[in-house]
């Protein structure tokens, strides 16, 4: 029988990974001996590629995520707090990337299709960061929030005293993580949607309940 | 104030009697069927055994009588439709006897709504309506469109597995006063939080009024969601959806 | 709860063969009437889906995962519900690894009786064929030591997938001669393709027959299917597992009178409220929640309703359903393990009866 026991509890799942032949990666949280939450990205697929695949992820969820190896090739964040939410989301992202794509941390500022500005994020410290833009223009608080709002959801963040603030609880900052997740915070019912759509795959419904 | 006996039609008297267990249904019924004429009476009677051909001809009938299209509607084919609301919510009736009824009420308002088309009514207001997604069932929607459009409401129907994506286009591109969601399975209710949660994402949260409703909803699922108003059937749809109407003027 | 000698030990296929038959068991048996396929075991394997919905080798690797895997007593090969429909001509949906096959209902090929026919080479049609294959497959490799369920669908359920469901339904209304003659002739490909198993090996069939209590009641149960159900135990003879989802509480007294081995019941309906109308008439396999549970859940929770189908009587125990594709291998695990953990602690329970 599989030896799951090992692997801790799967939080998060690729079912079918398009940039290695549709196999499923599952992210696993597990305690370490000293209480701090970390992940593994395991597959049970031993199809040639497949470790080459599972490596490849682990590296992006480090670079593109600021996360640490463990000697036991397990993840963890240097805050020692968990950031569960966080981390499957750097975890679907870092599957979206083909092995051996570059990889760099993504810049704290973006354009904005939607408003047509610059969006910066600012990193107020202790964990604090706060969305605006480089232009002066009136009107744009609406979109600030909204951003801010999407962080918050991504990464399970706290609101601030102002509306387009997001704090991480851990208190510490997290600057590769928010450049990661600032394009999708843009777009947050997207994010949602492919969250949705991945959810509901794969359950059988009695005829008189199918859609086709 | 009314009684049973004052009812001209003997089966609408049984389908009262038998199958109606709420004080305050069986006295709206009563006070209802009292009131309504023999004729309309008949075509309640008709859709509620789910007789579409005789609705058919019933209603033909009536408008060449001179029957006002609304009347026809309000007391003849929603009023039948109650009864049917009713038996469903309580078991008594299922799926297929359902179907059956919407079938008649289709065959009716084949002949009523180009009237009321044509009669170029201000709407009271337009309501958008449709089943969530991962959800097909849609009698109970489609049951609420139909009474919705009788009181002088404009819907526009979605469908069914209607998606997040899919209320949000339709918000910005119809612009309704109302939003209706409805969801047959205990496991699409908690799709209505999540489209409640996806129209504050995109920021038509504040444009419309959402209603909810559904066999596995209630009041207090509603309110913990972030809904603005639950009917519990098509005919509290209906009373709702002109409260909620009401505080848009 | 009945106290009796110990059992000695039995293999998967003994324990699951006389559990069928509410005689004595050495220990409650986990079985899976229905699919526990999942992503996971797909790549343990490999042999995703659709390919493992079409090809016997893929297919017979995967259901035996239920038992090697995930320690289940029995294997059950046929994951999804639309071979009869394929062979039968209606327009499927074959789908990617991560999602179900599905009969295009809104398509549907017939209208009326007439319209009815199971090909003369229907059971030459390669979805049936693969099924087939893969039981031989099973057979060879488990020998006499596991349970190789299969599966037939109903006529009811059959009736969906060809007319389309609203159709179906408001002809059951409409015309119930018409419905009946329909039922009849459909039930033509139930009883062929379950033939056809026992003939490759299998020791049982789940037979799918949606008559569920969000659409019908159980009166319509008893007016249409009770007689037809009783009917397949002479005419399909092997173990018969009848499986409706929904509440069905309903229907329950009716369904236990068929004469059929087992019924699997899902969980709107309370695995003891459940024992007590069928009063050991029948089999009861039930019922883990799948996408609360199951999916959703930790093992804790699985064990949990284990549990209380275990101290209801229930005589198999296994999810109530097809399992969503994504559910993850640990809590399936915790089936079989909470199950033996439990018996540990309540020796010489066995077997479960509510009629003393």
């Amino acid at each position: 029988m599989a030896d799951t026991a090992d692997l801790g509890d799967r939080i998060e799942l690729l079912s079918m990974d398009k940039h290695c032949d549709e196999i499923s990666v599952g992210l696993y949280e597990h305690p370490a001996p000293d209480g701090v939450a970390e992940y593994l990205v395991h597959c049970y697929s031993q199809k040639d590629g497949v470790a080459a695949r599972l490596q490849f992820i682990t590296s992006a969820m480090k670079i593109m995520g600021d996360m640490k190896q463990t000697a036991e090739g397990r993840l963890r964040f240097a805050c020692r707090n968990g950031h569960r939410r966080a981390c499957q989301r750097l975890f679907l992202e870092a599957g979206k990337f083909a092995t051996g794509e570059a990889l760099e941390p993504r810049s704290l500022s973006i354009y904005d299709k939607k408003s047509g500005i610059d969006i910066i994020v600012e990193s107020g410290g202790s964990g604090g960061y706060g969305v605006t833009a480089v232009s002066d223009d009136d009107g744009r608080e609406k979109r600030f929030k909204a951003i801010a709002g999407g962080l918050r959801k991504l990464a399970e963040m706290a609101e601030g005293d102002a509306d387009n603030q997001a704090f991480f609880a851990c208190g510490q900052a997290h600057d590769t993580l928010i450049g990661l997740l600032l394009p999708r915070a843009l777009n947050v019912r997207a994010v949602l949607r492919e969250e949705d759509a991945a959810a509901s795959q794969g359950v059988l419904s009695a005829p008189s309940a199918q859609s086709v | 104030m009314a009684e049973l006996s004052d009812i001209a039609n003997e089966f609408i008297r049984e389908e009262i009697e038998e199958y109606l267990e709420r004080p305050e249904e069986i006295e709206r019924n009563i006070e209802l069927f009292a009131r309504i004429r023999p004729a309309m009476q008949e075509i309640a009677a008709a859709l509620i055994e789910g007789e579409n051909d005789v609705v058919d001809r019933l209603t033909q009938q009536a408008l060449a009588d001179g029957t006002e299209a609304l009347e026809i509607m309000d007391d003849g084919l929603i009023a039948g439709m109650g009864i049917v609301g009713i038996k469903f919510r309580e078991a008594m009736i299922f799926v297929p006897e359902v179907l059956a009824c919407a079938r008649a009420m289709k065959a009716g308002m084949h002949y009523i709504e180009p009237i009321l088309s044509d009669a170029g009514v201000e709407p009271i207001a337009k309501v958008l309506m449709g089943t969530v997604k991962g959800d097909l069932h849609d009698i109970g929607k489609n049951l609420c469109i139909m009474m919705l459009r009788g009181s002088g409401f404009e819907v526009v129907d979605l469908g069914v597995d209607t998606s997040d994506d899919d209320f949000i286009d339709a918000i910005e591109e119809h612009q309704p006063s109302i939003l209706g969601m409805s969801a047959l399975l205990t496991t699409t209710m908690p799709n209505m939080g999540k489209a409640i949660e996806a129209f504050i994402d995109a920021d038509v949260r504040d444009d419309v009024m959402v209603m909810v409703g559904g066999a596995p909803v209630t009041q207090e699922f509603a309110d913990d969601m972030g809904a603005d108003g639950y009917g519990k059937d098509a005919l509290a749809c209906v009373e709702l959806a002109k409260r909620l109407a009401g505080v848009q003027n | 709860m009945k106290q009796t000698s110990p059992v000695k030990a039995m293999t998967s296929r003994q324990r699951v063969m006389a559990a069928l038959k509410r005689e004595p068991v050495d220990r409650t048996p986990v079985i899976n009437p229905t699919s526990v396929a999942t992503v996971e075991l797909m790549d343990m394997v490999d042999a995703p889906f659709p390919h493992a919905n079409r090809d016997a080798p893929a297919m017979a690797r995967l259901a035996a995962t239920g038992h090697t895997v995930l320690g289940f007593d029995s294997v059950m090969p046929v994951f999804s519900i639309i071979q009869e429909s394929s062979a039968l001509g209606c327009k499927m949906q074959w789908e990617q690894k991560d999602n179900w096959p599905t009969v295009r209902m809104n398509e549907p090929i017939w209208k009326v009786p007439d319209d009815i026919h199971v090909p003369s080479d229907y059971l030459s049609h390669p979805d049936i064929v693969c099924v087939l294959d893969a039981i031989r497959l099973l057979r060879k490799e488990f020998g006499d030591d596991v349970a190789i369920i299969g599966k037939t669908m109903g006529p009811w359920s059959l009736g969906y997938h060809c007319f389309g469901v609203e159709p179906f339904l408001l002809m059951s209304l409409d015309n119930p001669g018409k419905t009946m003659q329909c039922l009849e002739r459909m039930k033509e490909a139930t009883i062929q393709f379950g033939l056809a198993q026992i003939d490759a090996g299998v020791d049982a069939l789940t037979l799918p027959d949606h008559a569920t209590g969000d659409l019908v009641s159980g009166e319509y149960y008893k007016r249409f299917l009770m007689d037809m159900h009783s009917e397949f135990v002479s005419d399909i003879p092997v173990p018969l597992i009848l499986h409706i989802c929904g509440r069905t509480v309903d229907r329950m007294d009716y369904i236990a009178q068929t004469g059929m081995a087992a019924f699997h019941f899902d969980s709107k309906n309370s695995p003891s409220e459940s024992a007590k109308i069928v009063a050991d008439r029948i089999s009861l396999v039930g019922n883990i929640n799948n996408p609360e549970t199951l999916f959703a859940k930790n093992p804790e929770d699985v064990r949990a309703e284990v549990i209380k189908n275990l101290e209801s009587g229930i005589q198999l125990v296994g999810p109530e359903c097809a399992i969503p594709l994504q559910t993850r291998i640990e809590n399936l695990v915790e089936i079989p393990k909470a199950v033996r953990e439990w018996h540990s602690t309540h020796a010489h329970v066995h077997p479960p009866s509510h009629t003393h």
